[in-house]
């Protein structure tokens, strides 16, 4: 029998492999520390447990029956959003630059995405539930927010847009 | 001594008929589902051809998609798994299996579902891609056929248990070979984490689509759907890994770094498959943070077990090469046996799943999730890793294992060499170009060709990827051919020649390997024990608070 | 099927060099993919 080149015991593993082993579990963690911080400490964090709706009589109930914008002061907006098939109500929302907006998005029917271009926005959005992200808008321009999960024969058309203005000359 | 009788065994000419069978259905499957990838391809870069299809029914971009996600990702993986675990067992153990009748039954089952989920696919009433998220409608007998496919799956698996069962009352205290062992954990992974999908489909989905229940609850649903989910990525992997760690260090000349380190990667495999298919929903609504993040860290957990086989897999290849006679730090490579297609499908396919790992890492990391979630770099992802790792891997394993159940020889080493290469460099230059365009906001399935909303500055990388896309479009044609014309040429070998079953000796005794590593019972109850403690808060949780509400909507 | 003595004192021998040049390129791969990734989603901007 041939046991030589490294003194097996318990796993058997060799010596460099037993290094390797370090080196991966060190970079894992390297890695988790790195997301964690971001996550828990900097605000860049993925939607919860926000709350839960009836997707049938959603569209008739308050705050949903007036989807749209709402200006809560000091720059900060909530945007409530139906997704159904093919559209999004509103489908378009126009803020200042440097507002920060939080969207809550559900659906009415099937299942959508919502993923908001050039920002972290970027949720599944499911019958029942509600999604909610929030942005800070620091530049001008056009932000379309495009449905990237299929629901229907009519999913590539759906989509919509923020406009963020330029302040000019105090709104 | 037991080694050499075990791979002296004569497989019997029906048994090689009945893997043969699997290998069959598995690779109609791939062509005709393949056949929608380019139409994809060049549909998001601007050429429709989809017109063409129209006459034959196969107009719709999303029935097409459905075709291919459940022919590419759910058929021929199963079926050319289950075909190529049932050889490994019977060769690996040199012996017939144990109630051959109960396979054959378990293989028909599968038969039967395939056909019935693919009536309804055919004719547009289960347009709902392969992960049918409710309340997405398809008809009662797409989600029995696919619950079919799966007990058959699951009934094969008891056949290979029997089998092991036997022969370990035959051979008390030697260890079971490596290849062996790492099929039925295989196995034994795939029927926990199915439960998942049979629960979704059986509580829900089934019971709305025949009217018995008002509606779904879709994010259960997911969650139901993602305990499956990753776990069937793993369930496409592990074969491959079999034949990386098994046969791989044989057909290349040498043999396996570490027989223990390869068993101690499999039961890694078993206990972290399964609780990790959060990371599907990270940005899911109704999941709290908290379960998203313990998911995320047994992620990497997950991802420890493929930088131990990086490690093992490429210094089983090195000993290989320095036996053949390489030289110098990397000199070595060009020293590996290129020229059989065999080997080259299977570099080829790890040099791809590199960059598939580092994908893979990246969606698992968390919040970093929010930058590629359902973006066209996903597909492009996993076409690296189940397109590639495996599906690749697999055309090396038809190398061997058509001759092998066929007794005719391979047709021929320059065409599966050029499938090798084609698929290779297609996939590069189609992943890249997904990956790209993930990044760049790119949503996937979605026809882009009629998108209201796609940049100019994605139209080049759109191009590319089209390029890509013909060019693996011609590889999985060549592909099919090379098997078509093996299996079915009229030329046998001659007495006395033939392929070998190739079974990688290991540097190391595997007698002398912990008992530990080759005892299923803790494992299996460490795996069920975490996966208890990973869903089962949540589980009950979305249980407890299940809304049946949300109506089938037809897509 | 070779050997096992005749293997023996190649098998002292061997030293993966090659695979740790490689599984080092990998994991410097690795870092840099992984990193570009998460600094996209550093200058996308927080979400809470
Ligand atoms: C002939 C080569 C292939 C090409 C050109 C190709 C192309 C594509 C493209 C462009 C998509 C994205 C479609 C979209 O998101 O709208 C896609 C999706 C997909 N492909 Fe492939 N593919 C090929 C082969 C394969 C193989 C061999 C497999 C699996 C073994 C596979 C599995 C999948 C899966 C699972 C999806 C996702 C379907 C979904 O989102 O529902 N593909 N393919
Ligand atoms: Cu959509
Ligand atoms: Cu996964």
């Amino acid at each position: 029998m041939n046991d030589s080149p490294a003194a097996r015991k318990g796993l058997g593993a060799d010596p460099y492999e037993r290094r390797w082993m370090i080196v991966s579990l060190v970079l894992l963690i390297a890695f988790m520390v790195t997301v964690t911080i971001a996550g828990f400490a900097l605000g860049f964090q993925v939607p919860g447990d926000e709350s839960r709706v009836d997707p049938r009589t959603v569209a008739d109930s308050p705050p949903w029956s007036e989807p749209g914008l709402r200006d809560l002061g000091n720059g900060e907006y909530v945007a409530y959003v139906l997704s159904r098939q093919y559209l999004y109500d509103p489908n378009t929302i126009t803020v200042p630059v440097g507002a920060t907006v939080t969207f809550y998005v559900t659906s009415t029917d099937v299942q959508h995405g919502f993923k908001l271009q050039d920002t972290n926005v970027n949720m599944q959005v499911v019958p029942g539930e509600v999604s909610k992200l929030t942005v800070e808008f620091d530049e001008p321009g056009e932000y379309k927010y495009i449905c990237n999960e299929f629901c229907g024969i009519g999913h590539a058309a759906m989509f919509g847009r923020v406009i963020v203005e330029a302040e000019a000359g105090g709104s | 001594m037991v080694l050499r009788e075990r791979t002296d065994y004569e497989v019997t000419r029906e048994d090689r008929r009945f893997v043969g069978a699997h290998l069959f259905v598995a690779i109609v499957a791939l062509s005709v589902g393949s056949l929608f990838g380019p139409l994809q391809a060049f549909e998001w870069s601007g050429l429709d051809l989809y017109g063409l299809l129209e006459p034959i029914g196969l107009g719709d971009y999303y029935k097409g998609l459905t075709i291919h996600g459940v022919l590419n990702a759910l058929v021929w993986t199963t079926f050319f798994i289950t075909g190529f675990l049932t050889i490994v067992i019977i060769k690996g153990l040199g012996r017939p299996l144990r109630y051959p009748k109960l396979n054959r039954i378990g293989f028909w089952t599968m038969v039967i579902g395939l056909v019935m989920a693919a009536i309804p696919i055919l004719m547009g009433a289960a347009t709902v891609l392969y992960t049918f998220y409710p309340p997405l409608e398809a008809s009662w007998a797409f989600y029995l056929g696919l619950t079919l496919v799966v007990v058959g799956s699951w009934i094969e698996g008891y056949g290979f248990y029997f089998t092991m069962a036997e022969w370990r009352k035959d051979n008390p205290g030697t260890r079971s070979p490596f290849i062996v062992l790492a099929a039925l954990i295989t196995m034994v992974m795939w029927q926990i984490a199915t439960l998942g999908v049979a629960v979704e489909i059986l509580t829900m989905l089934l019971p709305a689509a025949l009217g018995i229940t008002a509606g779904t609850d879709p994010e259960l649903g997911r969650t139901f759907f993602w305990f499956t989910g990753h776990p069937l990525v793993y369930f496409w992997l592990l074969p491959a890994y079999v034949s990386w760690y098994g046969m791989l260090p044989a057909q290349a000349g040498g043999k396996l770094f570490s027989d223990s380190l390869a068993r101690l990667a499999f039961w890694l495999f078993l206990l972290l498959s399964i609780p990790v298919g959060f990371h599907h929903q990270f940005v899911d609504p109704g999941i709290p943070i908290g379960w998203k993040y313990v998911h995320a860290a047994l992620t990497y957990g997950v991802a420890f077990p493929s930088l131990l086989t990086l490690f093992t897999v490429v210094a089983s290849l090195e000993y290989a090469a320095r036996k053949r006679g390489g030289k110098g730090l990397l000199g070595w490579i060009r020293a590996l046996p290129w020229g059989n297609p065999v080997v080259s499908a299977q570099l080829l396919a790890g040099i791809l799943f590199m960059f598939g790992g580092i994908g893979g890492i990246t969606n698992a990391s968390y919040n970093v999730n929010l930058v590629v979630h359902n973006t066209a770099w996903i597909p492009g992802h996993f076409h690296l890793t189940v397109a590639s790792a495996v599906t690749l891997s697999f055309f090396g394993v038809s190398y061997w294992l058509i001759p092998y159940v066929t007794g005719k020889p391979l047709w021929t080493t320059r065409w599966a060499s050029f499938v090798n290469w084609t698929w290779f460099i297609g996939m590069l230059i189609f992943s890249n170009a997904m990956h790209v365009l993930g990044l760049l906001g790119a949503p996937r399935r979605t026809p882009l060709g009629e998108a209201p909303y796609v940049p100019e500055e994605w139209s080049g990388h759109l191009f590319r990827m089209s390029v890509g896309g013909a060019i693996l479009f011609v590889g999985v044609v060549a592909f099919v051919v090379v098997a078509a014309r093996t299996a079915f040429q009229k030329s046998r070998f001659a007495e006395g020649e033939g392929v070998e079953f190739p079974i990688a000796e290991s540097i190391h005794d595997p007698q002398d390997t912990p008992e530990w590593l080759d005892r299923f019972k803790p494992w299996i109850i460490g795996t069920i024990v975490l996966v208890a403690l990973a869903y089962g808060p949540q589980l009950i949780e979305q249980i407890g608070n299940a809304a049946y509400n949300s109506p089938l909507i037809s897509p | 099927m070779s050997d096992r003595s005749t293997d023996a004192a190649f098998e002292e021998d061997f030293k993966p060099r090659g695979t740790i040049a490689i599984v080092a390129m990998f994991v410097a791969m690795l870092i840099l993919l992984w990193l570009s990734i998460y600094l996209i989603l550093i200058v996308r901007g927080v979400t809470v």
